[in-house]
């Protein structure tokens, strides 16, 4: 090994030390918000404000149970793995379909149509919520679960595309074609080859859509009325008292919300990144 | 006969039901929201006069609406560096040790905030700059930096710029995983070769990973861009637009218009005013990258 | 295996289910009555006490369903009602928050029945008298249209009376007494300060905190009809007695009374420091601090009217009170149920159950029940009172709420009063009717 191979070498691994102290610091900075967020959640009411930074005293569980049973949590908790199911499934059926027409075919249309797809992300739910309302009211569909996965689905659907498009535009059209020489029709090669190959490009579709649903107000608010359908984000603000909002209980609230979805990413983390790495997501 | 129409018409059937959802529960609500913008609908009084453009008239004179503007556009000035370019510091960083055993470890806690709502992140922010009872003062006292306290969400300044801390923190991880995940398809062998012929890291970062990066920037950043004018919960949960609407941003104005002041017509016609601001921006910006939307 | 024709039928299937939803038939009938109430109140002890209301009520008519709607007050306030009957399903019977500015517009748009001769002709929930007998006749008072209507629209379930809070132990280190007058108030907030705690708390980042305020300052002041004039846009905000009113409380603001960062602060982030005992007093608010403060058994307090103004035109007797109610939407299809409802809520036991929470209930016969404070500022406050002043908020049209809200907080964050008045008024001029 001559002296350019080791100077190169050391200055390597330092790179990754120096590295690990920055990430180090990063990840402290980030996590410091929600460790606190969770010690919070662990304090006496008092205790919240005047022991600020330290370590709960006691730690009181209870909060926990208290935030549960007062919010209803169980019914919430049910009804938005209901609707976030009810609509990532849709959405990845109809987002790989529809990405794979504007991928692969040409037709009249084509970039007009995707740019029409692309005007829906530009739009904010603000602006339709009303609208949106009224017409699901018509339909008949104001407070159901039906009626606000319909929305979410459409909501959820311009990212998607846009994503797996990508995905279905870096396939070499050769296997397309070998495909179809071997028997398989149109649909078949889209079913039995493309779509099983942009399989990781569906990990980071589901995981956005659904953590965006997961997480949504606006739509449940106004959408759905009735106790018995309300979603997390609802039920959590009946946390808040107009008269004491116990702060304490909003934090345990919260950190049960996050819980189920931190838990899947942690679970689903390899394919998403995978996802996001595969193909071209050069989008 | 029959064979060649169907050929004709056959790509449109895969694109069908997305658009038909798309039209109907996006495009048709925003077709209406237009035409009630241009009516001074009240849903109590159950009146509906067209005025035309009265309210249009209006949004461009209206003090507040030209301030939400500003912060918007110091958002997106802004949250590009703290988002976008941390964001890329961060995934090069943990690309640089991804082979390490705690490098998944890193990937989840940076993308963790994300998976946090945006109200909740609003929420945990607002206790957290509480003046008095808050943890970063407390903090600051603490460590002997009393002067450093501050009432953060009283001073104007002061307030927008803690709500785009707030906003960072949760997107910051988003943007990391994608730049990551694109710096995986960078090949190894451009990075040796580059090497091999003397290239130290930093002329291997300028030269062969930012503009490999090109194509994923443009994303990113276009996103950014939309994102950065229709952002709403967290700053209507930090600040509610306080002080003396000081940080509203558009549609933090517009919401509050249609629904507090109830008038839903103005409301609306300021968020389709905004929806043609992303519209004229995100056009604008696509031709200016024009060269990488085609490479793809 | 996925032949074309199968691949066609697939997709115009999906596409024929969403279009047949689009184009609305839902033949879905209920065999139940569904009866839709609307209510803003998310406090876990108070919606208990409807929860149970609900389940009698469910109990003796089994046909009907309720389902119940519930927002936290603020969004209920802000957008929760209308964007209910904004959508096209508007509530059977809803709750509202008091003020009859507010109820007037959904009066006169056929909106909400009138009580009058339900009260007379039905019994209570318990059978055990008129349902009009039921209630607190000072309570029947307000929720009338002081107007056209004279009849009874809001059925009351709680009535509030402000006052100021403070914290008894804070005052006691002190060594400060609740003051009788303006000038007293300015003397103790200052020992307070020099004590090292925060003299006054208020939340104002939702803009109606220091509305109450304001709303007494003015009243005191100028008087109760200058009070609803600058409230109506039929004055100016540059008026002498109006500037004068805002005074007493810039005057306190500039002074350093007030929490700095009040604009920033939501009544829920303030008032811990009161209830930790780093600040002394909330300057004016309902009785339902008591229903806040009984979460913190640590924190001891008292009340005391909002104190007279030297030189004041108004009466000081006239407080601000409001009232917390029912009421029936006019076009509902389910009248006899809602009105039933509306008994089932209004009986003795929930009465009694409001009142152990610390509200003060509009059921006759709970007055034992209610917590000492409350009973005192019944006494000492409500009874005496000539006449009552509304909440700001209950008053103003949203347009032009925009000015007196903005004038209220820069006011409260301090900035000079002359002139901040002066610029809003001119801002507002266009919309105001004033006197020629």
């Amino acid at each position: 090994m001559s002296t350019e191979t080791v100077k190169i070498k050391i200055r390597k691994n330092i790179g990754k030390i120096v590295a690990h102290l920055i990430l180090a610091v990063v990840m402290i900075i980030i996590l410091g918000p929600l460790i606190w967020m969770v010690m919070g959640s662990l304090k006496g009411k008092v205790e919240f404000y005047t022991n600020v930074l330290g370590l709960p005293k006691q730690f009181l569980w209870s909060n926990y149970v208290a935030a549960w049973i007062d919010a209803k949590l169980a019914r919430c908790m049910l009804n938005s793995c209901i609707v976030t199911v009810s609509s990532v499934i849709p959405v990845v059926m109809l987002a790989s379909v529809a990405s794979y027409g504007f991928a692969r075919f040409k037709f009249g249309g084509n970039k007009l149509l995707f740019f029409v797809v692309l005007v829906g992300l530009m739009i904010t739910p603000q602006v339709i919520v009303i609208p949106l309302a009224t017409i699901l009211a018509r339909m008949k569909l104001i407070n159901t679960h039906l009626g606000i996965i319909f929305a979410y689905i459409a909501w959820a659907l311009p990212f998607s595309i846009f994503l797996l498009r990508a995905f279905f535009m870096s396939l070499p059209q050769e296997i397309i074609d070998s495909a179809k020489i071997d028997g398989c029709s149109e649909f078949g090669a889209f079913w039995k080859i493309a779509l099983p190959l942009s399989r990781p490009g569906l990990f980071p579709v589901a995981i956005f859509s659904g953590v965006n649903i997961w997480n949504d107000f606006l739509f449940a608010m106004i959408f759905l009325r009735s106790d018995k359908l309300k979603t997390l984000p609802i039920g959590l603000t009946a946390l808040e008292a107009r008269f004491s909002s116990s702060y304490t209980m909003i934090l345990a609230g919260l950190t049960i919300a996050v819980v189920p979805i931190a838990v899947l990413f942690v679970i689903f983390r390899g394919e998403f990144m995978k996802g996001l790495t595969a193909g071209s997501l050069k989008i | 006969m029959r064979k060649m129409n169907f050929t004709k018409i056959y790509p449109y059937l895969y694109i069908l039901p997305a658009i038909v959802f798309i039209a109907l529960f996006i495009l048709y609500p925003v077709a209406q929201g237009l035409y009630l913008s241009m009516l001074d609908y009240d849903p109590i009084m159950r009146i509906s006069p067209y005025v035309g453009m009265k309210h249009y008239a209006r949004v461009f004179r209206d003090p507040v609406f030209l301030t939400a503007v500003r912060n918007n556009f110091l958002y997106i000035g802004v949250s590009l560096i703290t988002e976008v370019a941390a964001g890329l510091m961060i995934a090069l960083l943990i690309n640089k040790v991804k082979d390490s055993l705690i490098s998944p470890s890193y990937q989840v806690i940076v993308f963790t905030p994300n998976v946090i709502s945006m109200v909740a992140v609003g929420l945990l922010f607002s206790t957290i700059y509480h003046p008095q009872l808050g943890a970063l003062n407390t903090i600051l006292e603490k460590v002997g930096l009393s002067s450093w306290t501050r009432i953060w969400l009283g001073d104007p300044v002061l307030a927008l710029g803690c709500i785009i801390v707030a906003s960072s923190w949760r997107y910051i991880g988003f943007v990391a995983v994608i730049y990551f995940g694109a710096l995986q398809r960078i090949p190894k062998e451009l990075y040796e070769v580059a090497s091999l012929d003397g290239a130290n890291s930093i002329h291997q970062f300028l030269y062969i990973t930012l503009p490999l990066l090109r194509g994923i920037t443009t994303v990113i950043v276009g996103l950014a861009l939309i994102g950065g004018f229709t952002v709403f919960a967290i700053p209507y949960v930090i600040t509610r637009g306080q002080p003396y609407h000081s940080t509203e941003f558009i549609v933090t104005w517009s919401i509050k218009r249609a629904f507090s002041m109830e008038n839903i017509s103005y409301g609306t016609a300021i968020s389709v005013v905004l929806l043609g601001i992303v519209l004229i921006a995100t056009a604008l910006y696509l031709k200016w990258r024009e060269k990488e939307v085609y490479e793809y | 295996m996925f032949t074309r024709q199968k691949t066609l039928m697939f997709t115009l299937l999906i596409t024929l289910i969403t279009f047949t939803v689009f184009i609305g038939s839902s033949i879905c009938t209920a065999q139940k009555v569904s009866l839709s109430v609307a209510i803003n109140e998310v406090d876990v002890r108070g919606r208990t006490i409807i929860d149970r209301a609900v389940q009698e009520y469910e109990k003796r008519y089994p046909n009907v369903d309720v389902e119940i709607t519930a927002m936290s007050n603020e969004v209920y306030q802000a957008e929760g009602l209308r964007s209910l009957f904004a959508t096209g399903q508007p509530p059977d019977v809803y709750m509202f928050f008091g003020g009859d500015g507010q109820i007037r517009q959904y009066v006169e748009t056929g909106r909400a029945i009138a009580f009058d001769q339900y009260l007379l002709s039905e019994k209570n929930w318990e059978g055990d008298k008129m349902w009009k007998e039921s209630f607190i006749p000072s309570a029947l008072q307000s929720g009338r249209m002081e107007v056209e209507k004279e009849k009874l629209y809001e059925v009351p379930r709680t009535v509030n009376i402000s006052a100021s809070w403070y914290n008894t132990d804070v005052f006691k280190k002190v060594g400060v007494a609740p003051p009788t007058t303006w000038t007293e108030w300015g003397e103790i907030c200052q020992r307070i300060k020099n004590a090292g705690y925060i003299p006054i708390v208020m939340g104002n980042k939702g803009r109606w905190h220091a509305g109450h305020w304001f709303a007494i300052a003015i009243q005191r002041m100028a008087g109760k009809e200058a009070y609803f004039d600058l409230v109506l846009q039929r004055k100016s905000f540059t008026d002498p007695d109006i500037v004068k009113a805002f005074s007493l409380i810039g005057d306190f603001a500039q002074r350093g009374f007030i929490v700095e960062g009040v604009n920033a602060l939501a009544r829920d982030a303030a008032l811990p420091l009161l209830f930790t005992g780093k600040a002394a007093m909330e300057a004016s608010s309902g009785s339902w601090h008591i229903t806040s403060a009984l979460d913190y058994p640590e924190y001891n307090f008292d009340f005391f009217k909002v104190p007279k103004v030297e030189g004041g035109k108004g009466n000081w007797r006239v407080d601000l009170a409001n009232k917390h109610g029912w009421l029936i939407n006019a076009e509902t299809k389910h009248l006899e149920e809602a009105i039933d409802f509306v008994r089932a809520q209004s009986s003795f036991e929930r009465g009694k159950e409001l009142a152990e929470i610390g509200q003060i209930s509009a059921i006759t016969g709970t007055e034992e029940f209610l917590h000492p404070l409350a009973t005192e500022m019944v006494r000492e406050i409500f009874y005496p009172a000539p006449d009552f002043i509304v909440y700001a908020d209950d008053c103003y049209e949203e347009e032009y709420g925009l000015f007196i809200e903005d004038a209220f907080a820069e006011v409260i964050g301090g900035r000079p009063v002359e002139e901040t008045l002066a610029r809003i008024q001119k801002r507002a001029e266009p919309y105001q009717n004033l006197p020629k």
